[in-house]
């Protein structure tokens, strides 16, 4: 019973990490309707421009908000120069450009910061609370807080300010949006600049826990991607609850099936994206697609 | 429009083929064995394109599990080869038969999905099947892998040779077989499909049925493909056909162009002959050669969205145009006939095809 | 329009007989009587080799600049024999097929005299017929595959370096049955050929006593993170830990432990024991007392170990690093691998003479007997025979202390051990 409760708690956790990458799939899928696979890569690159601002001797906060700031800019960026061509050609072209993306942030970070695995600082304490047994660590609070209040935070923008309020209408209806005024091209790039705001909280919080290196959101992406999907890719709120699903799931389906159950815990996050999406492609939360013929 | 557009391409793919066919023997002869060793690599992923131009350009359909299917072919020919005692060329169709049972499988479900949750759910395939791999060890010898002795050669030809050829041909002739089945009405209620699910739909055509079948043939090819890998390499492991190699032939579909029949051959020379000459660049090159694969692959897909067989075409126009225009009328009938009608019918096709996934996806 | 046709294949053939005459004229290359000496000059000899230096391995990708470096040293100090060395490192990316092809550029068109260092089990084995039928030697491959040295006799050109895991893993054994009598041992394993090539060494070394691993528990290199087989690990009441596991994993592992409040006795792999990773460990978990007390094995040095900076290797090393590799991280062990792997090679390539063969190469390899190269631990031995093609079978048992590897001061080999594999 409390191998089990401190697998659930664990899976927590990984859920946590998962969680706080979905949102980002989350914010890109909002704004345009496709899954930018360059996601993870973007957030890692961003993970070593606060390592190297840490490694000058700034202190975390600064450090931290200035990659966050990075972030968007890099948003911003890749979006108003590589996505923007493609953003109403075939989504095909677009899948493909964010890979051409994720190869090429990817090999960068490889160039600049090499391959050696760094250890990357955590805000939280590095102290472990044990209820019963069962051993909680601060780090692991910390990564399912922060994913929460990264969630409370997109639905108040989304529901509450303008400005998110501007960008759902763009992204629902780009047309009637630019005849109302609203200038959509800046709405989707605002869209992949929060997107890539959301992975550097992610990156810097996964960080610390499986060290960084080049690789090290690759796969995270990939559970992130579960979550995401199976949360209805639409969804905060899915998000999280889709990431706490898939970190408890995949850890149980690791403990209890033996070896073979702990090799394809992977297998298990795959199969969950394609039952959700043969099943219910709106996963648990997002609105069912209507599509226009 | 479309059957005359078809009348054109059948004379000219006769002389194109005659030609390629020269053109694809004579390296095999001519070039040093480690280039014609290289190119029968390409010749495998013309292969893997193909199955997959066919999916993605002609039903719509994304797939970026094109190396699961190759994994299916590539292993059950390299189990046959190197287990049970078969000839290797013996275990191509079978290589492709099976993929093609696994391509069903999936396709079934598949056609339920469009646009990114079907790249998605095929993405999730691509990762699962290394892993897959390495658990059933029985059948695979887990992470590692099978040893295959690649088959002998064939009369006097270098191992070299002869594999260059047989890539290249199996290449070839299932070409040719798909533009046959374009052609005809599986072409014509594929691509109906795939301009419009709703109108396909309701000229009574059982859309779900042509996804699956499509997401069959693609396989097919993919499961060839794979099996002619393990022959190439010798060797089958989880790590051949990584989620890297379905990324490798989706590109390759993309930057030779999805709405053509020359689109595989472009794209295969590139993909194979790309990472391997990107080393070559002196300091960003050595440095990181996949900033540069990245960087080409962007400006492909930007620069000439229909890929490099839809630049050749365009090229091809433009040189076309060109003769119309200064050529005396008196060259006969020929002359008149007007190149760019074929262009125009291609870009048409290819612009209604965006107009319908940009609507789709609004 | 038929004229335009046939001119270019016209054309065709006259380049194809052309071409086919020039083919007959040619002798067969670099056949000398004496034997091959392809890619040897009077001035250089070309090698080549492939590594991860892009995907999933390529943390491992900074081996083959330590390599470099060293040639180069040697090269400015005279070459060998009087030649320099010419030294070509393409990117495989980790994939098989990548390796195959890539093995034959490098064999085929920049005809190389031998590849030298090629990195990975899996991606050597799938290039180790090819090299063989060609008697192209694959030198001191970078795997711990205890196959390189049991199949010599079906694959004679090739030879690795690496003590095997096996190795490492039963000079473990030998240890807890020493000094730990009773202990339950729970393992924490990468599942394919390197964590099974471990585990079955444990066994095999552990013997009667295998009974005492209670708990077995693999990972993928897929896993995001190891946290639910550590929690497994503690709940099955083991209290000595075996972490066979790449740097990502292990340093998991040990921060897990920590954190849960598990103290096992760890036992960690060599493949992850540099001082650069147990500061990672330290660091994250926040205390030295993470690593306090881990018992690994040694036989090359560790230039980020304060203990071996009086030896003259970590003197050379610096050096090097100095000269030819300005601003890269010396603390990172890998160049150190890259570096002490070229001295074999380049010992190897002085050993078969001024006259340079590959059957000489091979020779040379197959009759080491090196007491001298600087970058291993003093005392270490790279010893092959005509029927023993295990290099290096000595490793020394030493525990982390406030951060800092000691060696316990006793060499142990396991040659005997390892030579009875080639004979099952």
């Amino acid at each position: 019973m409390r191998q089990l409760a401190q697998q659930v708690v664990s899976g927590l956790a990984s859920g946590g990490i998962f969680a706080s990458l979905a949102l980002a799939f989350v914010l890109v899928h909002r704004a345009m309707g496709v899954v930018n696979f360059a996601q993870g890569e973007i957030a890692m690159f961003t993970t070593f421009i606060a390592w190297s601002l840490l490694e000058t001797g700034m202190p975390y906060a600064a450090a931290f908000l200035l990659a966050v700031v990075a972030a968007f800019a890099i948003g911003v960026g890749v979006e108003r120069t590589v996505i923007r061509p493609v953003e109403r050609g075939p989504v095909l072209a677009t899948v493909i450009v964010t890979i051409g993306l994720a190869t090429v942030f990817n090999g960068l970070a490889g160039a600049i910061w090499l391959y050696m695995l760094k250890a990357f600082p955590s805000p939280f304490p590095a102290r472990t609370v044990t209820v019963d047994g069962v051993a909680i660590s601060d780090q692991d609070l910390g990564l399912i807080g922060t994913s929460l209040v990264v969630m409370v935070l997109m639905y108040a923008f989304f529901q509450h300010t303008r400005i998110g309020l501007v960008m759902r209408a763009a992204a629902l209806d780009p047309v009637t949006s630019r005849l109302l005024g609203v200038r959509v091209g800046w709405m989707l790039a605002l869209g992949w600049g929060l997107a890539a705001m959301v992975g550097a909280v992610s990156g810097m919080m996964v960080a610390p826990v499986v060290f960084l290196e080049p690789n090290f959101m690759q796969t995270v992406a990939i559970y992130a991607l579960a979550a995401a999907v199976l949360g209805g890719i639409d969804s905060a709120l899915g998000a999280v609850i889709g990431g706490a699903v898939v970190g408890v799931t995949v850890n149980l389906v690791g403990t209890y099936l033996g070896s073979i159950g702990a090799s394809l815990r992977l297998v298990v996050a795959l199969a969950i994206i394609i039952c959700v999406l043969v099943v219910r492609p709106s996963g648990l939360l997002g609105r069912p697609d209507a599509q226009r013929v | 429009m479309r059957g005359a557009l078809l009348a054109i391409r059948r004379r000219r793919l006769l002389l194109l083929g005659a030609a390629a066919l020269c053109l694809l023997a004579t390296p095999a002869l001519l070039l040093p064995d480690f280039v014609t060793y290289d190119l029968a690599y390409a010749g495998v992923y013309a292969i893997a394109i193909l199955g997959l131009v066919l999916l993605t350009g002609f039903s719509g359909q994304i797939s970026l599990g094109q190396g699961a299917f190759m994994a299916v072919g590539g292993y059950a020919s390299a189990i046959l080869v190197a287990t049970s005692g078969w000839s290797f060329y013996l275990t191509l169709p079978v290589a492709g038969v099976l993929a093609t049972v696994v391509g069903i499988v999936v396709g079934i479900p598949a056609a339920r999905l469009t646009g990114i949750y079907l790249a998605l759910a095929t993405f999730a395939l691509s990762l699962a099947a290394p892993a897959l791999l390495k658990e059933a060890v029985p059948l695979t010898n887990g992470a590692r892998g099978i040893v295959v002795s690649s088959a002998s050669p064939v009369g006097p030809l270098s191992q070299e040779q002869s594999q260059y050829l047989l890539c290249w041909g199996v290449a070839g002739v299932l070409l040719v077989v798909a533009v046959n089945l374009l052609r005809g009405r599986f072409g014509r209620a594929l691509m109906a499909v795939r301009d419009s699910e709703a109108a396909a739909r309701s000229s009574g055509i059982n859309v779900p049925l042509y996804r699956a079948a499509a997401f069959g043939i693609s396989a097919f090819c993919a499961g060839v493909a794979g099996a002619l890998l393990s022959d190439l390499a010798g060797f089958v492991n989880p790590d051949s056909f990584g989620p890297q190699l379905s990324i490798s032939v989706l590109v390759g579909a993309v930057v030779g162009g999805v709405g053509s029949m020359l689109g595989p051959v472009l794209g295969a020379l590139f993909v194979e002959f790309l990472p391997i000459r990107a080393q070559d660049i002196p300091r960003i090159g050595t440095a990181a050669p996949a900033v540069i694969e990245g960087l080409l692959l962007i400006l492909v897909v930007l620069m000439a969205p229909t890929g490099l067989a839809g630049l050749l075409a365009r090229a091809r126009g433009w040189a076309r145009g060109w003769v119309v225009r200064h050529r005396p009328r008196a060259t006969g009938p020929r002359g008149v006939e007007p190149p760019p009608a074929e262009l125009r019918g291609v870009a048409m096709v290819i612009d209604a095809r965006v107009a319908e996934e940009t609507e789709v996806r609004q | 329009m038929r004229h335009r046709h046939r001119r270019p294949l016209r054309a065709v053939v006259a380049t194809m007989a052309l071409t086919l005459s020039a083919c007959g004229g040619g002798a067969p290359s670099g056949a000398a009587p004496h034997g091959d000496s392809t890619g040897v000059t009077a001035s250089s000899i070309a090698l080549g080799t492939t590594f991860a230096l892009s995907g999933p391995a390529s943390a491992y990708g900074v081996i083959p600049k330590g390599t470099q470096a060293y040639f180069q040293y040697v090269n400015d100090h005279g070459g060998v024999n009087g030649r320099k060395i010419d030294y070509r490192v393409l990117d495989d990316g980790y994939s098989p097929p990548q390796t195959v092809q890539l093995t034959r550029q490098l064999v085929q068109q920049d005809r190389v005299f031998a590849m030298v260092g090629g990195f990975g089990t899996q991606q050597q084995m799938a290039v180790r017929q090819y090299l063989n039928d060609r008697r192209v030697p694959q030198l001191f491959v970078t795997s711990g595959a205890a196959t390189w040295a049991t199949d010599y006799h079906q694959f004679p050109w090739s030879i690795s370096w690496l003590p095997t895991f096996a190795t490492e893993s039963m000079i473990d054994a030998g240890y807890v049955k020493r000094t730990l009598p009773g202990a339950r041992i729970g393992v924490l394993y990468q599942n394919d050929d390197f964590g099974q090539d471990y585990l079955t060494g444990l066994e095999r070394g552990m013997g009667d006593a295998t009974r005492q691993i209670i708990d077995r528990e693999p990972y993928d290199v897929s896993a995001a993170d190891v946290s639910s087989q550590v929690a497994r690990l503690r709940g099955s009441g083991a209290d000595t830990l075996f972490i066979f596991a790449t740097a990502r994993f292990a340093i998991q592992t040990m921060v897990s432990a920590y954190k849960l409040g598990w103290h096992p006795r760890t036992l960690l792999s060599y493949t992850s024991a540099a001082s650069t990773i147990i500061d990672a460990v330290d660091r994250a978990a926040g205390s030295v007392d993470a690593t306090e007390g881990i018992t690994s094995v040694g036989f090359e040095l560790d230039p980020g170990n304060p203990a071996d900076a009086s030896l003259p290797g970590t003197g050379l090393y610096q050096q090097i690093m100095g000269r030819y590799l300005p601003g890269a991280d010396q603390s990172n062990v890998f160049y150190l691998t890259g570096m002490s792997n070229a001295y074999m090679v380049v010992d190897a390539l002085r050993r078969a003479g001024a006259d340079l063969t590959r059957e000489g190469l091979m020779r040379a390899a197959a009759s080491m007997s090196e007491p001298a190269n600087p970058f291993l631990l003093p005392g270490v031995v790279a010893r092959t025979t005509a029927t023993d093609h295990f290099p290096i079978t000595q490793m020394e048992i030493g525990h982390f202390h406030k951060g800092i590897f000691q060696l316990s001061g006793a060499l142990e080999d396991t040659r005997s051990a390892m030579l009875s594999l080639v004979a099952h």
